[in-house]
């Protein structure tokens, strides 16, 4: 799972110098993802892993590690 | 939009963003980035030209940076802001119009850094990471850009972009059943920009933030602007009625922190609509607002925008520019234009030895609706600037709305 947010995240949303080092608690908020790349990466995660993420949810909590991430949408599925 | 602004007698599709310094910047410094800053970028020194039935940039002959300097009079601030007015009404050709100029107003104690540029050489995003590179002082070799829109363009086939257009043709077929509402009914020719700033201290900006992700959440900043906006103009009455007010915004194609691509147009944009019952209860606009944008970005409809707008670049000018303002009625669009480009990143902490201060942004727009607010991010505080027609409103009237606006933006009148 994570595998499949990343390439996302890093050929979509978020350029970073070293996509293949960005480690699994490294902050993607901090890196600059940013409102638009939240909403993208929220619907992006609905349609690829058939979950739905409710709205009072969408925090900084939840999003802003790629395994926060995965634990939030693994919690939905 | 170039012909339309032109068309309402305004100067062109000229933008800028306005940098506040402390001090006098080394003027030697800014002339040798304006020097340099080409070799990089050539596409700075570029002028539109006619190609057939398309318009492209084409190299110039001058290989630097325009770059203006005027000395204010000593003690005379103020001169500064309506300087910055007369740059932004400043008219050329297209034919004429640069990229990127730099013009340096110089007071004894406080400068402004005006980066002028011409849309679509650049976009809003973009200015920023030319300042970002005008004073990155490195040699890299020349940067060759692959434009975002361009890439997303290529991975669609001619009948998917054929889908996509005609969604997108529909979501605004759907969005034109209601007029819109706009603060002045006609033209008043000839006319002039005029700039309204409004600040917010660090605390009251970090207010303003606050509500705005309680009201809209953690993505919907720009549309508690938008809303506020909507409420304001809705307090101050316009003059043209309509049903629904309806806002175009910019969405960035670049990925976040990319320093690439600087020029080109690499913005798409949404509509954001609400009726008039609906901006009376603050609740309901923003949950609206904040549904719809939802919404449309999971109908993809940013991206359905990027067809129609390539297929929009083959019409004559006339019919382009009219497509996008009017509805099939006759009607302008959009109620105002509005950006809002969030917090620099990274931000520039001084410019020729000068601390910058503080930003804000400056826009031309077509009349009607001859409105747009711009809001800046810089240092932790907000900027509002509205931009709008000179003639055809009165100062009270703007005096009214900024007070409306600041009002909704900080109902409760105070900090975070």
């Amino acid at each position: 799972m994570q595998e499949k947010l990343r390439s996302f995240i890093f050929r979509e949303l978020l350029f970073v110098d070293d996509p293949e080092g960005f480690g699994a608690e490294d902050d993607l908020l901090e890196a600059g993802l940013d409102s638009m790349g939240i909403m993208r990466l929220v619907l992006f995660v609905e349609d690829s892993f058939g979950v739905s993420l409710p709205d009072d949810e969408l925090g900084p909590e939840n999003l802003r590690t790629l395994s926060r991430l995965e634990t939030w949408i693994r919690r939905h599925q | 939009m170039d012909h339309e602004i032109r068309r309402s007698g305004l100067a062109g599709n000229f933008c800028a963003v306005v940098l506040e310094l402390e001090g006098r910047p080394d003027v030697r410094q800014l002339e040798t980035c304006c020097r340099d800053f080409p070799a990089r970028f050539p596409r700075s020194v570029t002028r539109l030209r006619r190609q057939g039935r398309q318009y492209a940039w084409q190299l110039f002959v001058d290989k630097v940076l325009p770059f203006e300097l005027y000395d204010l009079p000593d003690g005379d601030w103020g001169s500064g802001e309506w300087r910055v007015a007369d740059i932004i009404n400043t008219n050329c050709s297209p034919a004429e119009a640069a990229p990127v100029e730099l013009h340096l107003l110089r007071g004894a104690e406080r400068s402004l850094l005006v980066l002028k540029w011409f849309h679509p050489a650049c976009d809003a995003k973009g200015i920023e990471l030319v300042l970002h590179h005008l004073f990155r002082h490195d040699t890299a070799e020349p940067a060759f850009e692959d434009s975002a829109l361009d890439s997303l363009l290529q991975r669609w086939s001619l009948w998917q972009k054929i889908r996509l257009g005609l969604k997108a043709s529909k979501n605004i077929g759907l969005l034109d059943r209601a007029s819109s509402i706009l603060p002045v009914a006609g033209v008043q020719l000839p006319d002039a920009l005029a700039v309204r700033l409004k600040r917010f201290d660090v605390v009251e900006s970090a207010g303003v933030l606050n509500r705005a992700r309680n009201s809209t959440g953690l993505t919907g900043t720009a549309l508690y602007f938008i809303g506020c906006m909507m409420r304001a103009l809705e307090q101050v009455g316009c003059s043209q009625g309509g049903e629904a007010y309806l806002v175009p915004y910019a969405v960035n194609l670049r990925r976040s922190r990319a320093i690439y691509p600087v020029f080109g147009n690499q913005v798409s944009f949404l509509f954001t609509q609400a009726e008039r019952k609906i901006v009376t209860s603050r609740e309901r606009l923003f949950a609206h607002l904040k549904e719809q944008n939802r919404a449309s970005i999971r109908a993809g409809m940013d991206h359905a925008m990027l067809p129609l707008m390539q297929a929009a670049s083959w019409l004559p000018l006339e019919k382009h520019g009219s497509i996008v303002r009017f509805s099939p009625h006759g009607r302008e669009r959009s109620s105002f234009w509005f950006s809002y480009t969030g917090p620099m990143d990274p931000e520039p902490e001084e410019i020729a030895g000068c601390p910058v201060t503080g930003m804000y942004q400056v826009s031309q727009v077509t009349a009607p609706p001859s409105m747009g607010l711009l809001v800046s991010s810089f240092g932790g505080q907000l900027t509002l600037s509205l931009n709008y027609t000179a003639n055809q409103f009165l100062p009270a009237w703007i005096d009214d709305l900024m007070d409306a606006l600041r009002g909704e933006l900080l109902p409760d009148g105070g900090a975070a």
